[in-house]
């Protein structure tokens, strides 16, 4: 049986690597960790929570990664803004892949945080997971902290009404 | 016809990216970093459409939707939510608050163009 822990960590693969590639900038998605051989000097950080589930997402990288990534899309004014928007976009997209699988939760306002070595701990009783990509200037590291209401489970339902996919434009 | 712009989005680069999405299409376009101070903008300004994120400080682009509806005398002009969200309830929430239409990000330039002529167009009859 497919614990919780393991579907979110599938969706939060698919959710970076799907995000990275509408901006061009293409990231492999290398496994699951428990903690990477060097520690990333910039992250965008985001909560969420909901009846289901509560916790924190965080994307980072080094700031050439960023940097690398942010050449790509006009506009960028700055690498901290962009990495704090690029979490928002990240758990944005997971948000849409939990809504096929039962759970709903309300996203916080991103934040970015730049250091030496950054590293992400759980607080405790919650589950944290951190996976490793790699794209041509260096890899991406995401980190997710979370606590399941007790006695919730994912549920697949494949006739949600997921709502429009990133990119997708809906008049009314 | 007035083509000024109003872009509210706590991240700069959004906004930037807007006005750089925009700039060649005719359009004007003034910033705001959140329902708040959009709020402000649009209680002295004239502007042909908003763009709007959904989750920001302050006030989000929910509640300023709804900010707006409470103040006729403020003008609604016609939103378009830009935003990562894409839950259907809030899109419900969104429509029945007057708002016009729903880009989830990443967007396509061309295609926020498109949404925005189609909205700022103004109806047949209008003087």
């Amino acid at each position: 049986m497919t614990t919780n822990d393991e579907i979110l960590s599938r969706l939060l693969a698919q959710a970076t690597t799907e995000l990275f590639y509408d901006y061009s900038f293409e990231v492999e998605h290398l496994g699951r960790v428990c903690e990477p051989a060097r520690f990333p000097e910039m992250a965008g950080m985001i909560g969420f929570f909901g009846s289901q589930l509560t916790g924190t997402l965080a994307l980072a990288a080094g700031e050439n990664v960023i940097r690398a990534q942010a050449a790509a899309v006009p506009g960028v004014v700055s690498a901290t803004d962009w990495v704090a928007e690029l979490s928002n976009q990240l758990l944005g997209r997971l948000k849409h892949l939990l809504l096929r699988h039962s759970a709903t939760v309300s996203l916080g306002i991103p934040v970015a945080v730049t250091g030496r070595e950054l590293e992400f701990k759980s607080k405790g009783d919650s589950h944290s997971t951190c996976h490793l990509f790699r794209s041509r200037c260096g890899t991406v590291l995401v980190w997710m902290d979370v606590e399941f209401s007790e006695g919730f489970r994912f549920q697949l339902r494949p006739d949600g009404e997921p709502g429009p996919r990133a990119g997708d434009t809906v008049l009314f | 016809m007035t083509t000024t712009i109003l872009v509210v989005d706590d991240s700069a680069s959004v906004r930037q990216q807007v006005v750089v999405a925009l700039a060649g299409a005719g359009f004007t376009v003034e910033e705001a970093e959140d329902g708040m101070e959009a709020l402000e903008k649009v209680r002295k300004g004239r502007y042909a459409a908003v763009i709007c994120d959904v989750n920001m400080p302050r006030m989000g682009g929910l509640d300023l939707l709804d900010a707006l509806r409470r103040e006729p005398a403020a003008g609604f002009p016609p939103i378009l939510m830009l935003t990562t969200e894409g839950q259907p309830e809030m899109m419900r929430r969104a429509k029945a608050a007057g708002a016009k239409g729903w880009i989830v990000k990443p967007f396509k330039p061309h295609l926020l163009v498109s949404a925005l002529e189609k909205v700022t167009k103004p109806s047949p009859g209008s003087p």
